[in-house]
């Protein structure tokens, strides 16, 4: 990303393709929790807690989490905004725009093999932007947010073995229907798209979501439900039920409103009916972040540029409460059996954080070490 | 990183061998066992010595001039050229066309003045300027400011200027150029100046450059960790064709007066190939510029003590990127042919003085106002944004004795920027600011020393000065496409602090200068993007310390020989992730060595070789530029005295690394055939 002049203009402008993209495709930034159904995971077999995606929107790092909560000195360098999943032990990195892989990581062999540690990296489809992936059994749905399908990949190899079209839910003219979410859950594949297109002003038009459900294993069309919000961010599964995160239309000065346009909607999927459990007046804006586990939801509530702080939702209460210390968890939330870390991209105090006890406290981490994007828990 | 220990190991044995030419001179000269030519110039790489007058020393320690031997029939951008310097680092994408920039003293690109014929080609977007859109083949000289910006371009920037002088009516005569080099690269240029009328010149010149651009590279696919993918590409889309010309009557007037119009247009048009693994099919860059100018210079007042000078120039420059997604990839999904960009209008009246009431006193004034307005073009919703700056500079010198002087100069800058009709849209449509941000006056200034009179063999010059930049317009009011406003950014400002000195061996056939350099940042501007959107920020503090040595000797009228080193410390002094890391750019020791042969049968032969060490190109020090040494060689033959022949073969060792974060694959080894006839 750059900036311009006589070619600065130029190269101005492509820092704008790219940042107008990011900007009107925040689609798939909230959700990097694993995206597989709990019966179907792998046991968890790791010295690690987690593993913490660093960008700064030029490079990027891989750091690792140690069972004493602190982040690595060493890291590993992938490329800028690559988010990270885990499936049961195994670390999984999608390069997104411009490099456009995935890489599988054993992340034992991190602190002692560096690079020898991945396992298999495999190049997808130029300008594919891989952005989230659903884990089922030996394979993987994997969601290209910038593509008009969605591919199936081994996880031993990372080869593709089946894809399914979506282009046919894109918004009139586009291509893609920009997929924001893909889990799993009971051999269906249940796919988030946001659905938006954007004129040559870079004026962005949003329907109300979309979500297709498919059969998991043949990639068959099932169904689709019409979602209340627009631009919705991730999706997640409590106690058996879908609920479904929005961040909503912008507003005049770039953030979100406090209204009922947005938030977190359940899905009745065998009903096709979808309903607002929370809306962004009880969170202060639109949803940019989210993770979900034990029947708590935690949401980066996007309010203004760099105003984006943490809130905690008991969804069976419909209760919201913030969470102090995080100011900008755009830097992704992650969740796993009631521990909850957070980044925070905070300008000039980034860190990331481990909520305990409704406060959140930060990790102890490296020096120099750039300011969170992904975050996982093992 | 394919630089080896032999290559290292050249540098050194060519730096040590050309410092021991240089010391072996001074003997000679002492000892007289060598005929010298006294007239002849110190050395012949194109660079020139800066002569004061009888009795005031030379007019800065920190100005270098080089004029076009230094790189007529090279294969050398204005990037190369300059950074060949001390002190100076250059930064590169691709070939010819692809984006350049240089750094003086760790000075970021952004913040260095450059000028054509004094007009400065920084505008509103705020972002350093292209170097690889100024075609060298226009130009005669290159005037260099490593210390500050001079009274007469108007003191405005934290430090540094480059001035590139285009060639002039003032001298009769002519030349015509034409190149050919690897992947379809060519030059033409042509020049001509003559008198109309006893009283009236007139010059003219038009010059042309193409490149395919289209050089084997290694893709890596996207997969820095997996190699068996790896394989070797084209560069497509990657075309780059410039055309400029330049028309001048300079006109003798009755009364003494000198006038000069000018009328200088470009245009350049580039395919914007992406990156390795993604290569683009249709996006690409245009550029459209055009300077009229006119300048009326006094004749001298009370014994020539003083002058007056006063111009007025008009500057336009339109520059338009272009992409369709579905075929480049470039940025995220977009169905629209996007075609995004702005032009700039720029008019400077001014009047400047220079008075020299004694012998030992000089002073200049420059008064100067300044009109910049920017707005889209290209398929961008309309925006439009003005600047009106008041500027006044000035530069007074004592030399209080015959060894010692002291001198001051400073500037004020007053001004006001306005948003279209009071209500300023951004090109994605949803962001309103009523009314423009009220800015502060700018006060900058510096004071020195210089010492040692005009025929000593010592001379020297110390400086502190304080300077500030304003924020550019399209920082100010975000106009990028994904970018928002930050009406409250500060000014950049900086504390300098330089000392130098020169040394003239007797015989004046070897000169040694050296000069220390530190530089104090606050509150750069930086591009920040927080919730995945831009916003320009104060938040770089960042300190440089170093020195840099040059030393220039014709040891015998066979071989001048030039060594220069440039040791320096960059920290970024920012709170955050980078705070301790060193500058981007900025490599903590640079070499330079040069020597050119004066061959029996009127050949030339030149040998450059240049080492630096690991660098890096981001803030965060991840992406590495390692050590590297590149070497350069320039064979000319000259059968007739106006006539010209030369190979110029550069990268010799095709050095072509690039970081996994820069995938933009460098064209490696490039050769260069020239022919120019003068007249």
């Amino acid at each position: 990303m750059k900036q311009m002049k006589t070619e600065s203009i130029v190269k101005q402008s492509l820092v704008a393709f790219a940042l107008a993209g990011l900007t009107f495709g925040v689609v798939a930034c909230g959700d990097d929790s694993s995206s597989s159904a709990p019966a179907e995971e792998p046991a968890v077999e790791t010295s690690l807690t987690g593993v913490v995606f660093g960008s700064d929107y030029t490079t990027g790092e891989l750091r690792w989490i140690d069972k004493d909560g602190k982040i690595s000195k060493k890291s590993l360098e992938f490329y800028q905004d690559s988010k990270v999943m885990a499936n049961g032990g195994d670390l999984y990195v999608l390069e997104r725009m411009g490099a456009d892989n995935i890489s599988k990581i054993n992340p034992d062999k991190l602190e002692s093999d560096g690079k020898d540690a991945v396992v298999w990296q495999v190049a997808l489809d130029g300008g594919a932007n891989p952005v989230d992936m659903a884990f089922d059994k030996e394979n993987a749905w994997v969601a290209l947010q910038n593509a008009d399908s969605l591919v199936k990949i081994s996880t031993k190899d990372g080869k593709i073995s089946k894809s399914i079209k979506v282009g046919k839910f894109a918004y009139e003219g586009e291509t893609s229907p920009y997929v924001a979410d893909v889990e799993v859950k009971d051999g269906k594949l249940y796919v988030l798209m946001q659905r938006y297109t954007m004129d040559e002003n870079w004026v962005s038009t949003y329907p109300a979501g979309l979500l297709a459900i498919y059969d998991a294993s043949t990639g068959d069309f099932k169904d689709t439900v019409q979602l209340k919000a627009k631009n919705p961010t991730a999706m997640a599964f409590l106690d058996g039920e879908l609920y479904v995160a929005s961040l909503g239309e912008y507003n005049d000065s770039y953030g979100t409103d406090a209204d009922d346009k947005r938030g977190i909607e359940k899905v009745n999927v065998k009903d096709g009916k979808s309903e607002f459990v929370v809306t962004g007046e009880k969170l202060g804006g639109g949803v940019y972040s989210f993770a979900a586990d034990d029947g708590v939801a935690y949401v980066g509530a996007y309010k203004a540029w760099g105003d984006v702080p943490l809130m905690k939702v008991v969804i069976k209460d419909k209760k919201v409460e913030a969470i102090k210390g995080v100011a900008d968890a755009e830097g992704s939330i992650a969740v796993n059996d009631g521990v909850v870390l957070v980044g925070d991209r905070s300008m000039g105090a980034e860190k990331v954080f481990k909520v305990v006890d409704g406060e959140a406290e930060a990790l102890e981490g490296p020096e120099g070490m750039l300011a969170p994007y992904s975050v996982v828990l093992f | 990183m394919r630089t080896t220990s032999f290559c290292k190991a050249a540098v050194y044995a060519v730096f040590l061998c050309c410092a021991w030419a240089g010391a072996y001179a001074q003997v000679s000269q002492s000892s007289k066992d060598v005929a010298i030519d006294e007239n002849a110039p110190a050395q012949d790489l194109g660079v020139s010595e800066v002569e004061g007058d009888d009795y005031m020393p030379t007019r800065d320690a920190g100005y270098t001039e080089i004029e076009s031997s230094a790189w007529e029939g090279k294969a050398l951008t204005a990037a190369d050229l300059l950074s060949s310097l001390p002190g100076i680092q250059a930064y590169k994408q691709g070939g010819m066309g692809s984006f350049q920039t240089v750094s003086i003293r760790g000075i970021a690109a952004r913040n260095i003045l450059v000028c054509v014929d004094g007009v400065p080609l920084n505008d509103a977007s705020g972002g350093a300027v292209n170097l690889a859109s100024i075609d060298l083949n226009q130009m005669e000289k290159v005037e260099i400011y490593k210390g500050n910006v001079p009274a007469k371009f108007g003191v405005s920037g934290l430090g540094g200027a480059v001035n590139f002088v285009t060639r002039n009516s003032i001298r009769k005569g002519g030349r015509a150029l034409v190149a050919y080099g690897n992947h379809n690269t060519w030059e033409g240029a042509f020049q001509v100046a003559a008198p109309v009328t006893d009283s009236i010149m007139f010059a003219s010149s038009f010059a042309a450059r193409h490149s395919d651009n289209d050089y084997e590279y290694t893709n890596r696919n996207g997969t820095q960790y997996n190699t068996d993918d790896d394989y070797t590409s084209t560069r497509e889309n990657a075309q780059y064709t410039d055309v400029s010309g330049n028309v001048q009557f300079r006109m003798l007037h009755t009364n003494g007066y000198f006038s000069t119009l000018s009328v200088t247009a470009s245009r350049y048009e580039g395919g914007n190939p992406g990156k390795e693994d993604e290569q683009t099919k249709v996006a690409k860059f245009v550029g459209e510029s055009a300077l009229i100018r006119y300048g009326l210079e006094s004749k001298g007042y009370f014994d020539d003590a003083l002058y007056f000078n006063a111009g007025i120039s008009a500057r336009f420059d339109k520059n338009l990127s272009s992409t369709y997604y579905p075929l480049d990839h470039v940025g995220y999904g977009n169905k629209n042919f996007i075609n995004y960009g702005a032009a700039t209008y720029k008019l400077v009246p001014e009047v400047s003085a220079e008075w020299t009431p004694v012998e030992r006193f000089r002073a200049e004034a420059r008064i100067a106002g300044e009109w910049e307005r920017a707005e889209a073009r290209g398929n961008s919703k309309d925006w439009a944004l003005d600047r009106f700056s008041f500027l006044t500079s000035g530069d007074l010198y004592y030399q209080i004795f015959k060894y010692g002087g002291i001198g001051t100069e400073g500037s004020l800058q007053l001004l006001k920027d306005n948003l279209d009709d009071g209500v300023f849209v951004q090109p994605s449509g949803s962001h309103f600011l009523e009314e423009a941000s009220d800015r502060d006056a700018t006060l900058s200034g510096r004071v020195y020393s210089r010492l040692g009179a005009a025929e000593s063999p010592l001379t020297g010059e110390i400086s502190i000065g304080r300077f500030y930049q304003q924020p550019a317009l399209m920082e100010l009011y975000g106009t990028f496409p994904g970018a928002l406003s930050n009406p409250d950014l500060k000014r950049e400002k900086a504390t300098r602090f330089e000392a130098s000195g020169l040394f003239k061996f007797p015989g004046n056939r070897t000169t040694l200068r050296a000069a220390y350099f530190e530089s104090h940042i606050e509150d750069g501007i930086c591009w920040v993007i927080m919730v995945e959107l831009l916003r320009a920020e104060n938040i770089a503090r960042s300190l440089v310390r170093g020195a840099e040595f040059e030393l220039n000797s014709s040891p015998t009228k066979f071989m001048d020989v030039v060594l220069r080193a440039t040791f320096q410390k960059t920290k970024d002094r920012s709170n955050g992730s980078y705070e301790g890391n060193m500058l981007p750019g900025e490599p903590e020791q640079s070499y330079y060595a040069g020597a050119t042969f004066h061959l029996p049968l009127h050949f030339d032969f030149s040998w450059v070789s240049e080492w630096r060490s690991v660098m890096y190109s981001d803030r965060a020090n991840r992406m590495e530029q390692p050590a590297v040494a590149t070497h350069r060689a320039d064979l000319a033959y000259s059968p007739f005295e106006k006539t010209r022949l030369a190979l110029s073969v550069a990268n010799i060792t095709d050095e072509k690394y690039r970081n996994f974060y820069t995938p933009f694959p460098m064209p490696g080894r490039e050769y260069k055939f020239t022919i120019i006839q003068g007249f």
